[in-house]
């Protein structure tokens, strides 16, 4: 249990850039076991694994998952921890849209698409290499 | 058990307390049937006030707007229902278990729910005119007045524009509700492009909802909180609850539940038909006797009850269903801007495509804006990492636009339901069968392709197409159609069933084939219509 609060605890910083009160990382856990999110031996929880030893790769992973395993383990964890996130009063402000102006609107979605489209390409070098489990490496 | 009143209605749909009404009001006894489920946990966690507030000051927001059970977080394939919420979840409660419905190829969606599907419609309350009911054995003259009558009794916005043409008069026509700045923007483009865009068979205008925008009839005007795929606080939204409830003041009136109807019966008395049904939580059995029966439980429920009375097991049945297509769309010039704090969740635009003869079928279009259904579910849909996800969609979304595309279905050979034995101790099933013909799912998207290049040309552009499915619409319909000759299985024009004395029809099942436009207001007002039939038999 203690895995999966340290998860949630990197998934929020991850998502949202801060850490999720005790609460939401309580929710957290009980929505893993509630949607079927644990993780069977496989390339899924090898993947988790991978994540829980190198946490800076969640930004490759995340992205490679996004674009060739979008029903994954972790994805549906992320996606788990992203709607507690939005549902929670201190994160709101995360979520709802601000303006900035059409130019600079455009320039965020710009940079924001390059970076996630950067991510995803060394991410899918990584992917196969933590899909395959400690055993198989 | 046995009770007896004159006219039994199965089902508390938007069909089923219009069947009412009438009834009651000339002092007819109605006993409704209804297996009634309700929300009862989660709608006064909702609070009022407007969503963004809401967002930042209540604590038991994850409780309505993800669930108790988590039940409005997604995680498999299905994009359909998303306005289901989970104060919404009850509609569709205990409907695989106590109906269930076989099929590889057709999504439906039926409810056991206090107002049916009417508990989470759209609200969209459109008349079919002369073109709609082409070859109906039913002129548009026949559901005039009705039409006025139901429109007086739910409260109908709108305005008298482009789209009058095809959303027809409305005698007590409310004032349209405030549409949201971005679709104000692209109907203010439209009008400065209009005779182009007409030309190419586009009309754009106020939607007609059955929403209100002034109070009526100690119901609220809109509040513009945007949660109103949350919450009827207020009842700004026609829901079939109102009229339930103007019903259950009624000495004639008597709401009862949970009762799932399984059959009726008419023995050798004339005057009687008997009504057999189950308490579904505790197994009881119960005789219900009436003079008349109306069958109002939705087209596939009805169907169910009808085949399983008459013995009709393995005999298909004709259905059809408005192919639905959802196109996300952005205006880049309204990029960057505030999104409107004060605004509704339904519908903000209507659309109309009336191509040109010979250039494919009308379709009917409703414009929304997102926001309300939590930006998870857009960032879930993406190919990037979340947080960029979560960072575009934040920027885009005031240009966001959802148009829901709907087309005309008419009966073919692969479009079929057949009750079949599933079971031991007479259960059954519903089984449909669905394939649309590959011609008209071509010609569907050539028309819809003609559609978005349309509305491009007015700064709106479509960013994908999500076709979701058959039976996604959850518009029904055509099992036991209105036939004017003496056709086995189809009902009389005052919709009585052939071949029984006292079973009316009035939910979907008797129309013919589907128009493009949505059907439940025609429902509404041909339930008022066949009731004020059955008072000249009852009274």
């Amino acid at each position: 249990l203690s895995d999966l609060h340290d998860e949630g605890r990197r998934f929020s910083r991850y998502l949202v850039g801060s850490e999720a009160a005790p609460e939401v990382l309580e929710r957290y856990v009980d929505g893993v076991a509630r949607l079927g999110l644990a993780a069977r031996p496989g390339p899924d929880a090898a993947l988790l694994e991978f994540l829980r030893r190198h946490p800076w790769s969640l930004p490759l992973l995340e992205a490679a998952v996004a674009a060739v395993r979008r029903e994954s383990v972790l994805r549906g964890r992320l996606l788990l921890m992203l709607a507690l996130c939005e549902t929670t009063p201190e994160l709101a402000d995360a979520f709802l849209p601000r303006p900035r102006g059409r130019i600079t609107s455009l320039g965020r979605v710009a940079r924001l698409g390059a970076a996630g489209a950067c991510k995803a390409a060394c991410g899918l070098l990584l992917l196969p290499f933590a899909a395959r489990g400690p055993g198989r490496r | 058990v046995s009770h007896e009143s004159d006219v039994i209605v199965v089902g508390s749909g938007p069909a089923g307390v219009h069947a009412a009404l009438p009834l009651v009001e000339a002092g007819v006894s109605v006993t409704m049937l209804d297996v009634g489920n309700e929300d009862e946990r989660y709608a006064p966690l909702v609070p009022d006030l407007p969503f963004g507030d809401m967002r930042r000051s209540e604590r038991a927001q994850h409780r309505f707007l993800l669930g108790d059970e988590l039940e409005g977080l997604p995680l498999g394939s299905a994009r359909v229902g998303a306005q289901l919420t989970p104060p919404r979840g009850h509609v569709l409660r205990d409907v695989p278990r106590l109906t269930p419905l076989v099929s590889g190829t057709f999504r439906a969606s039926e409810s056991l729910a206090l107002g049916g599907l009417g508990a989470a419609w759209g609200a969209s309350a459109v008349r079919f005119d002369a073109g709609d009911l082409a070859g109906f054995p039913l002129s548009e003259g026949d559901l005039a007045v009705h039409y006025e009558a139901v429109a007086s009794e739910i409260g109908i916005s709108g305005s008298r524009d482009d789209l009058l043409r095809y959303y027809g008069e409305c005698a007590s026509l409310l004032p349209p509700l405030e549409a949201d700045p971005s679709v104000t923007h692209l109907l203010r483009r439209y009008a400065g492009r209009r005779t182009r865009a007409n030309r190419r068979g586009l009309y754009l205008g106020h939607p007609r909802l059955a929403v209100l925008s002034r109070a009526h009839a100690g119901r609220s005007a809109q509040s513009y909180h945007d949660l109103d795929f949350y919450s009827d606080r207020g009842r700004s939204v026609w829901r079939p609850a109102v009229t339930l409830d103007r019903l259950r003041g009624r000495a004639a009136f008597s709401y009862a539940r949970p009762w799932l109807v399984e059959r009726f019966d008419e023995p050798h008395d004339p005057a009687a038909v008997v009504v057999l049904a189950r308490d579904p939580k505790t197994g009881e059995r119960a005789e219900f006797r009436a003079r008349r029966l109306v069958l109002a439980a939705g087209t596939l429920g009805t169907a169910r009850i009808v085949l399983r009375s008459l013995g009709l097991y393995d005999t298909p049945r004709p259905i059809v269903s408005n192919p639905h297509v959802y196109v996300p769309c952005l205006q880049p010039s309204w990029i960057g801007r505030p999104v409107a704090s004060r605004r509704h969740s339904l519908t903000q635009a209507g659309l109309i495509f009336d191509p040109p003869a010979g250039e494919g079928g009308l379709v009917y279009g409703e414009v929304h804006v997102y926001g309300s259904l939590l930006l998870f579910k857009l960032v879930r849909e993406s190919s990037l990492p979340m947080p960029q996800a979560l960072g575009i969609v934040r920027e885009l979304l005031s240009a966001l636009a959802i148009l829901v595309l709907e087309h005309a279905d008419e009966p073919a050979a692969d479009k079929s339901c057949t009750l079949r034995r599933s079971g031991p101790a007479g259960a059954d099933a519903l089984h449909v069968d669905y394939r649309e013909p590959d011609a008209a799912r071509f010609a569907r998207r050539r028309t819809e392709s003609a559609l978005l290049a349309a509305l491009r040309r007015l700064g709106c552009h479509a960013l994908g197409r999500i076709d979701t499915g058959p039976g996604s619409s959850i518009h029904y319909a055509g099992t036991f159609p209105m036939a004017a000759g003496e056709v086995p299985l189809s009902v009389d024009r005052a919709c009585r069933l052939r071949g029984t004395r006292a079973v009316y029809l009035c939910d979907g099942s008797f129309l013919p084939r589907l128009p493009a436009k949505p059907l439940t207001l025609t429902l509404m007002a041909n339930a008022r219509r066949v009731a004020s039939e059955l008072l000249r038999e009852v009274l």
